[in-house]
């Protein structure tokens, strides 16, 4: 498939709230021990409200999202030749659990090179707190090989 | 667990360009790792975790999430600055990471300078397999 025509689709936005138990899977899946992200007690003495998640785990909040949508689907990436590119983080405050987040995301450009051969799709996902304060800023570019 | 606790803040950002800071090796890749990253991440791409899917779609097997990857270049990170001293950092996937891979974080001070009233370092980032051949690259900028 060569879509470019969907350069400013936006993705419903959602609310997420962060969970406890979610964050301590992600812990132990990317190998995290240090104690501001796993103990309560030693992430309120480093002056948190409770522990903090991991600095790429907002990347996770629109994956598997609950209402089924999922922008891969929606702009009909093959699973199979798709590559992440790369991907950008800029951090404005922390997730803990309990916080309800609003994310937003959106396809912010659509490119080809070599004459088609490589698809590159960019989406921006910003993720906020609901009195709007921005948490972080995502940006992640997908490559799908023809 | 304090083993992996915070180093002190005002130590690390003295750090002068040309420094590298101690790298954080990763254990070999192993299929479980990539089943709990599918599950903790919501990232259920079979690619990762479906050894039959990844071959028939031409992949020898199945390889690792970019954003594992970036995740223990994370920890590097705030294991040496502190959980909130990141202030934005990039990675470009430059190479899959195969199952079984075994991994270095490495950051260098590439630059470090006041900014805003506050110290701030620029880092060049990678990882590499223990053959040398690199997997990722990227920048971060950390401040006081």
């Amino acid at each position: 498939m060569k879509e470019t025509s969907r350069t400013g689709f936006e993705a419903p936005p959602i609310t997420v709230e962060i969970e406890r138990g979610r964050l301590r899977l992600f812990c132990k899946a990317i190998g995290e021990t240090g104690s501001v992200f796993t103990d309560p007690e030693a992430a309120r003495a480093a002056g948190y409200r409770d522990i903090i998640a991991p600095p790429t785990f907002a990347s996770c909040l629109d994956a598997d999202r609950q209402d089924g949508f999922s922008l891969v689907r929606e702009l009909g990436l093959p699973l199979a030749k798709l590559l992440h590119g790369s991907q950008s983080i800029t951090h404005h405050g922390t997730l803990s659990p309990g916080d309800r987040v609003v994310v937003r995301s959106r396809v912010s450009d659509m490119y080809e090179k070599k004459g088609g051969a490589l698809q590159f799709v960019v989406i921006q996902t910003q993720v906020s707190h609901q009195d709007s304060a921005k948490v972080v800023d995502l940006e992640r570019t997908l490559i799908v090989r023809q | 667990m304090m083993q992996n606790d915070i180093r002190p803040l005002a130590a690390v950002l003295d750090l002068l360009p040309g420094v590298t800071l101690p790298p954080l090796p990763i254990p070999p890749v192993t299929r479980a790792a990539l089943a709990l990253y599918a599950g903790a991440s919501g990232d259920h791409n079979p690619m990762h975790i479906d050894s039959d899917f990844a071959r028939k779609s031409g992949a020898p097997d199945v390889f690792a999430h970019g954003m594992l990857v970036m995740a223990y270049l994370g920890r590097l990170l705030t294991d040496t600055f502190g959980a909130d001293a990141l202030v934005s950092w990039d990675a470009r996937f430059v190479a899959v990471t195969p199952v079984g891979a075994t991994l270095l974080c490495t950051a260098v001070v590439a630059d470090a300078e006041p900014r805003d009233g506050k110290h701030e370092l620029r880092l060049a980032l990678s990882v590499k397999d223990t053959a040398g051949e690199l997997k990722v690259e990227g920048t971060a900028r950390v401040r006081s």
